[in-house]
């Protein structure tokens, strides 16, 4: 039988220091809407089931394509975007709760200010000044172009802190994301000549050596970058970068 | 994921100004520069008029972001240097004001406790807009249209704003991008509405015709309380003559 309406259930918090509480919405089905629909839907009749009069919910979004990261949510439980949750995949009724590891702004919207500092922390950037044409830059053969595209698929979504249990409102762990980024700027012909930066860094506080090797990361990851392999692999850059510091490479 | 094509351009925006040399070609650097009638105000990138003529190609977003950034960001730095008063300058109970200003706006919003709801007129704007002002349009269509907006402009004034909240009140500032949204719907529909020729993306099937000798300009519009006063600026063509397009 086809359904007619969608029963959501949203944790919503007016505030960070505000109290949790739940509400119920039911909303008119419609085929192939997704999470993000949805919530249009509820903040066009911003009622509970219970017929209460609330605000509408708060939530983030931009791209609407799954390249973005704003929102990420928890949904059934499991941290995803919002944008390609399927209401036809997901199970009734739909829960949706805030990212925990990141300071509540509020209802659905953290602050993933942290992992934008952490990409500062990390250097992810390559310096280019801009006061001159630095002409073509060196070519770069298409294994390396192809595993470069695989990191840079990263949108800073936030998923992988947010199911790591190094990740802490206290810890001062930079997380999957920015390490992997480390590896994508390193293997760039240009970004490569500030590697030792970045090495300094990831071997700094809140680095590489608070990872504890639980591998949720890579699991959680929508656009499934090989964070682990990214993990290893600047493990062995930095193993290497101290050594030849220590005996003078 | 569902996919349509879907209105994500104005095809116009804030008029900004250049500085031509005498052989037409723009001076690098004039403060003149995507400044717009504002001084002091720059615009650069989509929010801006200036590249796309009557026709929006793919990817020419980046084409208006990246080469209007390289103009705009020389123009500003020349335009601060070459001012003889800094913002420390401007006596505190100028800021003082604006800020009232902008605080009663937003207490204003808060307090509209109508029956509307600002996501619904929303959603009917959008679909008013795509059935009568989109590519094919018809003098009629358009200017149902435009009586459907004033409907939705006396409508917005009976909101029911459902949150008062001074913290990440996403409403408040919907409702009020949302009326800005309906002084641009007027905007780009009359607009269309006043020129009858076909040309770029607006194809008029009463008037299939690209007409040069009267429509080879740029539509300006000025903001009033009355609504959208309309002017026509010359286009440059010193650089580029105008050529049919064939697809």
């Amino acid at each position: 039988m086809a359904k007619n309406t969608i029963e959501l259930k949203i944790k919503r918090q007016d505030g960070p220091n505000a109290a949790a509480r739940w509400e119920e919405f039911s909303i008119p089905y419609k085929p192939k809407m997704n999470v993000i629909s949805a919530l249009m839907e509820v903040r066009r009749h911003p009622y509970t089931v219970q017929g209460r009069k609330t605000t509408p919910p708060v939530w983030d979004a931009n791209c609407l394509e799954e390249v973005c990261g704003a929102c990420s949510m928890i949904i059934n439980g499991k941290v995803r975007q919002a944008c390609s949750a399927l209401v036809d995949q997901l199970e009734l009724p739909i829960v949706l709760e805030p990212m925990t590891k990141f300071p509540l702004v509020r209802d659905l919207v953290v602050d993933r200010q942290r992992m934008f500092d952490a990409l500062k922390r990390m250097h992810a950037w390559i310096p280019i000044d801009g006061t001159y044409n630095l002409g073509p830059g060196p070519r770069v053969d298409p294994n390396t172009s192809a595993m470069a595209y695989s990191l840079a698929r990263c949108m800073t979504c936030g998923c992988c802190l947010e199911v790591c249990p190094q990740i802490t409102p206290t810890s001062t762990f930079i997380g999957a994301a920015a390490i992997s980024q480390v590896r994508l700027f390193n293997m760039h012909p240009t970004g490569k000549m500030h590697a030792r930066e970045r090495l300094e860094a990831l071997m700094g506080e809140g680095g590489l050596q608070d990872c504890g090797n639980a591998q949720n990361c890579v699991h959680a990851c929508p656009k499934e970058i090989p964070l682990t392999e990214s993990i290893a692999a600047m493990g062995r850059e930095t193993t290497a970068y101290v050594l030849k510091r220590l005996f003078g490479g | 994921m569902r996919v349509f094509p879907s209105v994500h351009y104005t095809m116009g925006g804030l008029w900004i100004d250049y500085e031509a040399d005498a052989s037409g070609n723009i001076v690098a650097g004039s403060p003149r520069n995507h400044q717009t009638n504002i001084p002091g105000l720059f615009a650069a990138g989509e929010v801006d008029y200036e590249y796309h003529g009557a026709n929006r190609l793919g990817a020419n977003s980046l084409l208006s972001c990246f080469y209007g950034g390289m103009l705009a960001g020389p123009a500003m730095v020349n335009y601060a240097k070459g001012l003889e008063r800094s913002c420390d300058a401007v006596p505190a109970s100028v800021f003082e004001a604006e800020r009232k200003r902008q605080e009663e706006a937003f207490r204003r919003i808060c307090a509209l406790q109508g029956t509307e709801n600002p996501f619904v007129l929303h959603k009917e704007l959008g679909e008013v807009m795509t059935d009568n002002v989109a590519v094919v349009r018809y003098n009629d269509k358009l200017q149902a249209a435009d009586n459907a907006i004033l409907a939705f402009m006396d409508r917005w004034k009976r909101i029911d704003i459902h949150d008062a909240a001074t913290w990440a009140n996403q409403a408040v500032s919907f409702t009020r991008q949302l009326w800005n949204m309906l002084e641009l719907a007027r905007v780009i529909t009359l607009g269309a509405l006043r020129r009858d020729e076909s040309r770029g993306s607006h194809y008029k099937p009463d008037f299939p015709e690209r007409n040069d000798g009267e429509w080879l300009k740029t539509t300006l519009a000025t903001w009033t309380p009355s609504g959208p006063e309309f002017r026509y600026a010359p286009v440059d063509i010193s650089l580029l003559r105008p050529e049919a397009r064939k697809y």
